[in-house]
């Protein structure tokens, strides 16, 4: 047990087996607990699948301790990453939201949501309910009311 | 792509996410883009229309709590919607503003100054950036203007006339009492270039403490009174001109009790506007825009030097359209609005001036050795710049092209046409010297990272 890195068990819905050190599970507030309390058999997370597990994990790696990197270029280069990392289609996405939420990963949670909101820049409301596939629950005399309402809602 | 699609029916859509998780999604969201998401469904424009919606809640921590304490502000007592809208304004009014005008009295007449607006934990304050002493590059942050919101979200403004740095949560009760120096004002703005600040006419007191009735500023200004709201601060307005009416009506009668005191009450009237003029004069501040440097425009930003009669002056870089570059003092005293004369211009510096050729590199040498040669009157304490390594030189000219250079030598044949040079460290700070008086003005920069630099507690520390 003299080993300088302890490492964390974690299996996902699916029965994968990851592990992790402990300084990158200690993040995971949800989980953080557990790992303090020195638990050794394997964690279950049982609403995380293990494709999203790797790619959580393999955010986390990333940032432990260059998040808070005061040099410019390392935050630069950890910039484009998180840009490469997130070109992942939208149920992906919305999965790996709902698991940052559910270990309580403040980062990725953050950083998922702000991608969800980049995504919805610029559209129009019709593009919206389509990405977010909502149907539209307004007759079309409310809608016209409240579209003649916001006069920059017009034509939208 | 049909494996993708198959994915996207499979998974999550964003109503099946939990409430927060939707919320915090939005929060990312510009005030615009949300009005468009919000009219996807009845449940999401409800939540847009109500005024203190979880919605606006959450809005508002994540745009403000990493900068003000969000209860601080009317008590904590503010509809969540019109909060963010009353700090969204707020927000518009931060940064480095210059007086233009006549001096205000307030500060010594002789003393460049810039207005700093930034927020504080419950209010957003305005300080004086003043230099500290003869000398030296300190600068002195002396606090006296504070904007605050009441319990129904107005803004209320007090400008400290006496300059004794109160306690803001304090003073604000002092005011309540009518025993401080502190004179309540209205803050107005005139597209987010402009900014007025005047003695509120009519303050008159009421249950959530002090504001101005009526609406003072004319005209296209924006402020405290004119801004567009909801239906609670209409009705304040409104109950705020029917004091006003009602003390009208008061007055009128009281007058007509008394034949023939009309002139008295309007010598009154006028004895009163002036009492209050002489209370605090109008100050007009105009925006500083682009205070830092960027990749592409290295030298622009807001800077200090100390120029030939020891005294820190203000200085603003800016490139026009064209690259080319101008240097121009502000926060002079007395400084008319909107002019400012340029100290010096750099014509477009094209790439080929930016990089550092062999020749000019053993220029460069001798020209930082320059300062020593240059100015016999340096100040002991004006750092110079033999240390620094210089990388870029470029020609400059003064305003006025007709001052030729008096200084003879093979350097300075090579730059006829130029009064002077314009250099950059390694460390990003600028310098510039004109041959004509001799005068090497190093500049430093006055903010970085969002704080100001030798910042120093009173003048002449």
């Amino acid at each position: 047990m003299s080993s300088k890195k302890k490492v964390i068990t974690l299996r996902s819905s699916d029965g994968e087996i990851f592990e992790v050190e402990e300084a990158v599970a200690l993040e995971w507030l949800t989980i953080k607990p557990l790992v303090e309390s020195g638990c050794t058999d394997a964690i279950p997370l049982p609403q995380v699948t293990g494709n999203i597990l790797a790619k959580v994990i393999e955010y986390c790696k990333k940032h432990i301790g260059a998040s808070e990197s005061e040099d410019r270029k390392i935050l630069y280069e950890l910039e484009s990453w998180d840009a490469d990392f997130i070109k992942v289609d939208q149920g992906t996405l919305f999965d790996l939201i709902r698991a940052a939420d559910y270990l309580t990963i403040k980062t990725l949670f953050e950083f998922t949501c702000q991608t969800v909101a980049d995504t919805i820049k610029h559209k129009t409301i019709e593009e919206v309910r389509h990405i977010f596939r909502e149907s539209n629950d307004f007759t079309p005399e409310e809608e016209k009311e409240i579209r003649g309402k916001s006069w920059w809602l017009q034509g939208l | 792509m049909a494996s993708d699609d198959d994915r996207d029916r499979d998974s999550l859509s964003f109503v099946d996410f939990p409430d927060d998780v939707q919320l915090s999604i939005l929060s990312f969201l510009s005030p615009s883009q949300l009005a468009i998401f919000c009219c996807t469904s009845k449940r999401f424009y409800s939540l847009y229309s109500s005024p203190d919606s979880p919605l606006w809640s959450s809005l508002c921590r994540r745009r403000f709590s990493p900068i003000t304490r969000l209860d601080g502000w009317g008590r904590g007592l503010i509809p969540s919607k019109l909060l963010y809208s009353a700090l969204s304004d707020l927000d518009s009014l931060t940064g480095f503003w210059r007086p233009c005008g006549n001096g205000d009295g307030l500060v010594d007449a002789h003393v460049p100054s810039l207005m700093l607006v930034e927020w504080g934990p419950s209010f957003l304050l305005g300080s004086r950036v003043y230099p500290s002493r003869e000398g030296s590059y300190d600068v002195v942050k002396s606090p006296f203007l504070w904007m605050f919101l009441s319990e129904r979200g107005r803004r209320l403004s007090f400008v400290d006339t006496k300059g004794r740095g109160i306690d803001p949560e304090k003073a604000f009760m002092d005011l309540v009492d009518g025993e401080s120096g502190l004179v309540a004002v209205n803050v107005s703005s005139l597209g987010c270039k402009h900014l007025l600040v005047e003695d509120s006419e009519e303050p008159t007191r009421r249950s959530d403490g002090i504001s101005s009735s009526g609406s003072s500023s004319g005209g296209s200004f924006v402020g405290d009174d004119g801004e567009e709201g909801s239906g609670d601060d209409v009705a304040e307005a409104m109950a705020g001109s029917l004091d006003l009416y009602m003390k009208e009506m008061y007055q009128h009668f009281a007058n007509r009790m008394s034949p023939g005191s009309r002139g008295v009450w309007r010598r009154q009237r006028r004895r009163e506007r002036e009492r209050k003029k002489k209370r605090f004069d109008e100050l007009h501040f105009v925006r500083i825009e682009n205070c830092s440097p960027v990749v592409s425009r290295p030298f622009q930003g807001l800077w200090k030097g100390i120029s030939s009669n020891l005294k820190l002056g203000f200085y603003l870089v800016t490139y026009d359209d064209f690259g080319r570059v101008a240097c121009h003092k502000v926060g002079e005293p007395n400084s008319s609005s909107p002019g400012f004369t340029p100290v010096l211009w750099i014509a477009a510096p094209t790439s080929q001036e930016l990089k550092f050729s062999s020749e000019e590199a053993h220029f460069s040498d001798s020209w930082t050795n320059l300062p020593l040669l240059m100015s016999p009157n340096n100040p002991q304490n004006h750092p110079l710049v033999e240390n620094e390594v210089v990388c870029h030189v470029l020609p400059v000219n003064a305003p006025n092209n007709a001052v030729l250079p008096i200084m003879d030598g093979p350097s300075f044949a090579r730059f006829p046409s130029s009064d002077g040079k314009m250099w950059q460290h390694m460390d990003g700070t600028l310098g510039f010297g004109f041959l004509k008086d001799s005068l090497i003005i190093d500049l430093k920069h006055v903010t970085q990272d969002g704080s100001l630099l030798d910042l120093v507690t009173s003048p002449g520390d």
